[in-house]
């Protein structure tokens, strides 16, 4: 990690709740329009982590876990409980204007553009309220009309924009004034495979092309994998992971699916010593399906008997997705998944 | 890592960003044609009612108050309700604070609570706003006499009102931070807002000191109107000040109701 661009330390935030009542029946609503009984939330339980500069991290967690709160902390949205959030040098609470001048942000159920105006006027307005001269302004405009296509829409209003072309357009929006660091709130939520995949490779180049460190939250692990090196892994207001996407997946993918399709078995003995060594096998029509235990079979000598043994019409090895995998630490928390 | 370079003010940009906004406001306006001119229509309609009004009711001249000092008074009001309509988002900051919406301020580097106002500012509020004050100098020419310093400095007075009422909603809205719904609350304040077309200075002292300070609808249109009325230049002069002092101390008490309430802010959305 190079220059500590965020430094977050025993970071604590909580909300006031009502709290459920356990009696039923009318006088106990009626008792409540009255009184009500609160509680306190604790959202984040004392987190810390740094981030560096040029890093793109992928931010995750279940519904509920403390994402959104953690980047509306980091945006200077929200004022912490506890803890200490820098930014930049800046305390991002106190100092939220000079701030904001460095951070982008996208929250993707969110319009920053003005609904009943062309995209351009937005833009103009941008330009002015981040104090960006006109020559990188311009620059900057064309870098993002090549890359995210948005020239023909730049003229219409807002409002008769489709989704996906709209989502280009805030993110563009967000970025106009080359932010140091750019939170991004799912920002691909609700888009088609194409617009993701056009939104994926801009993002990748802005984080490599001018240094900018990313923080993206999403629930889609395609992003996720696709985009980031390190992964911050939060539930239920804690961080449970913090590390190397790679390691994570390493960590958890301890099995492979074989699929295949036999035209010819040349050595039924050894085949079926190596069916024994598989997890589970089942057969659907022609075609078999084995989960092999990669920690405790050599795949390469595995696969090469396996060859030898039998002659195939299809072969396929598949790993689990990333999305099973942390659907399965969501689910049971990391200690039990390992 | 410090400031690459000095940027301006957040109130100075927010000054400066003013002929942006009223673009943006023009061009917004005239997206919805129908919903423009049926706008226009309700003023004048409002204006022609009033001014009817009065001529049939034929008020009892106390005070001052004649038929024509209150054909000053729906110039007045107009003028005054129109301005409000400039910066008419003010009265929707406790849904912006349920809906979440106030997050895509709070990143940037605006003024949150201008930048959020100035954004969705009704310029086309000018229109009304004129018809108004042609109201008012139509009737200095016919019955009174046009003093264009004494119709000035109530036009300033005019403006302060439409501050301190804008200032008492955004203290209300406020409560939103807190409270979540606070529409009963704003159309209290909003009824209060519609008794400034009758002349409340007919009322006893202690009505007139409330609603000129703690629900400011007498600063609204029977101040400006009054004022026209003054002779005296001193009268004149502790009318001003008096206007003045309960302007500034909305504003602040706005401004701190204001701050309190993004510190409990919770940005949680609906």
């Amino acid at each position: 990690m190079g220059e500590i661009v965020i430094k977050v330390e025993q970071l604590r935030k909580c909300f006031r709740v009502p709290r459920k009542r356990e009696e039923q029946g009318f006088l106990a609503r009626l008792k409540q329009v009255f009184y009500r009984e609160w509680q306190d939330i604790e959202v984040l339980k004392n987190i810390s982590f740094e981030i560096g500069k040029g890093e793109f991290i992928g931010y995750i967690g279940a519904n509920g876990a403390g994402k959104s709160t953690t980047i509306k902390l980091l945006t200077g949205i929200l004022c912490p409980d506890g803890g200490s959030v820098q930014c930049l040098n800046f305390n991002p609470y106190l100092q939220r204007y000079h701030y904001s001048y460095n951070i982008g942000v996208v929250f993707g159920q969110k319009s920053i553009l003005e609904y009943e105006v062309p995209v351009k006027a937005s833009f103009d307005l941008y330009r002015k309220i981040y104090e960006i001269d006109e020559r990188s302004y311009q620059k900057r405009l064309q870098f993002y009309q090549d890359i995210l296509g948005i020239k023909d829409y730049l003229h219409i209003p807002v409002r008769k924009l489709s989704f996906g072309q709209r989502m280009r357009c805030e993110i563009a929006a967000s970025l106009l004034h080359q932010p140091k660091i750019v939170f991004l709130d799912e920002p691909t939520i609700g888009l088609d495979a194409s617009a993701k995949r056009e939104i994926r490779d801009f993002l990748k180049t802005v984080n490599e092309v001018d240094q900018t460190t990313i923080i993206l939250t999403t629930h889609d692990m395609k992003d996720i994998e696709q985009l980031c090196k390190r992964v911050i892994m939060i539930d239920q207001g804690a961080i449970i992971y913090d590390g190397d996407l790679d390691k994570l997946k390493r960590h958890f993918i301890k099995e492979k699916t074989l699929k295949f399709r036999v035209d010819k078995i040349h050595d039924h003995e050894r085949y079926q010593a190596l069916k024994v060594m598989a997890l589970t096998s089942q057969r659907d029509g022609d075609e078999e399906q084995w989960r092999l235990p990669i920690e405790d079979i050599q795949l390469g000598t595995f696969m090469s008997e396996l060859l030898q043994c039998a002659s195939f019409l299809d072969l396929n090895i598949t790993e689990p997705e990333l999305e099973d995998v942390i659907h399965h630490i969501y689910e049971y928390g990391l200690k039990e998944s390992i | 890592m410090l400031l690459e370079r000095e940027h301006k003010s957040s109130w100075w940009k927010a000054i400066l960003l003013l002929p942006d906004y009223i673009g943006l406001s023009i061009v917004r306006s005239s997206e919805f044609k129908f919903s423009f001119y049926s706008y226009l229509f309700l003023y004048v309609a409002q204006i022609a009612f009033y001014l009817f009004f009065w001529n049939l009711v034929n008020p009892p001249n106390i005070d001052g108050w004649s038929k024509e000092a209150c054909f000053l008074l729906t110039g007045f009001a107009t003028l005054n309700i129109a301005l409000q309509e400039l910066v008419w988002a003010t009265g929707m900051i406790d849904q912006m604070i349920l809906k979440g919406d106030l997050i895509v301020v709070l990143v940037r580097p605006e003024n949150s609570y201008f930048g959020l106002v100035m954004r969705r500012m009704g310029a086309m509020a000018v229109i009304p706003a004129t018809l108004g004050l042609s109201v008012v100098v139509v009737t200095l020419c016919f019955y009174y006499e046009l003093h264009l310093l004494q119709l000035s400095l109530a036009c300033v007075i005019c403006i302060f009102g439409a501050i301190c009422m804008r200032a008492l909603m955004l203290c209300v809205n406020t409560l939103g931070f807190k409270f979540g719904r606070v529409t009963a609350l704003k159309s209290f304040v909003l009824s209060g807002r519609d008794l400034s077309r009758y002349p409340l200075t007919l009322l006893p002292l202690q009505f007139n000191v409330m609603l000129s300070t703690l629900f400011p609808v007498l600063l609204i249109s029977n101040y400006p109107a009054k004022f026209l009325l003054l002779k005296d230049p001193s009268q004149m002069f502790l009318m001003l000040s008096f206007a003045f002092i309960i302007t500034v101390a909305w504003i602040l008490f706005a401004m701190f109701c204001w701050r309190r309430g993004l510190k409990i802010y919770e940005a949680q959305s609906l």
